[in-house]
């Protein structure tokens, strides 16, 4: 029987987390806000196949501005996971390791994130 | 009947279930990279969704490849959004009967959610 009073990892209220710390928590917290974006993703094929005058309420209730910041939200917290997916993808080849380094790296990532989002918002 | 039901569920949510961790942490890195192209697809499928007619949306939507890209997001996306809430779920949820309800609301929402797409698309389909 396994201890159901085990503590829970990471301790977030008593160590000050690094920046790659930081990134790592912000890529699950992205994850659970893309599976709520995956709900829109079935809302708008559920709105296709029920036909035309369906689609384009939901088009329209999706075009209103509230609604767009929230879909901008969505294509930031997906240009995150995406990105430090791939960051994730190399750790497991064993690269970007280096203690030293770890800070500038996690940098370049917040700077990769940021363009990946804007291009992605600008293209949608 | 709805615990005969409650039973099978559970029997199938069993089978379901990935078997080791070590092959749960390979099929989450598995989807993870499949999902790298499919982003691009995602993204169009929603200019598409926001900007186009729905004549215009349907017929690239129903095309070949995009169908394709379609069926293969769904069970990529899902395999992947399951594992890794799986994952959470574990982390940071201690008491073990929660956790298990949790785990397997989670796998029932997911193929809800999957079936749910496909007739979707059957129904889209058909749609004259």
């Amino acid at each position: 029987m396994l201890n159901s009073h085990r503590p829970l990892a990471p301790h977030l209220t008593v160590y000050k987390l690094p920046l790659t710390a930081v990134l790592s928590i912000s890529h699950r917290i992205t994850g659970i806000l893309l599976i709520a974006g995956l709900f829109v993703f079935l809302a708008l094929l559920v709105a296709l196949a029920s036909g035309e005058a369906v689609f384009l309420t939901v088009q329209s209730f999706l075009n209103q501005w509230p609604i767009q910041i929230m879909l901008a939200g969505f294509a930031f917290a997906l240009s995150f996971h995406l990105v430090h997916g791939l960051r994730h993808l190399l750790w497991d080849l064993g690269f970007g390791f280096e203690g030293a380094r770890l800070h500038t790296y996690a940098l370049w990532e917040v700077w990769l994130v940021f363009v990946v989002s804007v291009v992605a918002i600008v293209l949608i | 009947m709805a615990a005969k039901i409650s039973r099978f569920m559970s029997r199938l949510g069993d089978k379901l279930a990935p078997v080791s961790f070590k092959n749960q942490w390979l099929l989450q890195r598995v989807t993870a990279l499949l999902l790298v192209p499919l982003v691009i697809w995602l993204g169009v499928f929603f200019h598409y969704g926001l900007t186009a007619s729905y004549p215009e949306f349907r017929e690239w939507l129903l095309g070949p490849l995009s169908l394709a890209c379609l069926f293969i997001f769904l069970g990529v996306v899902a395999s992947h959004s399951y594992l890794g809430l799986k994952v959470i779920i574990e982390d940071y949820i201690a008491d073990q009967q929660l956790q298990e309800k949790l785990i397997f609301a989670s796998l029932w929402s997911f193929g809800l959610l999957v079936a749910s797409a496909v007739l979707g698309v059957i129904i889209l389909f058909f749609r004259v």
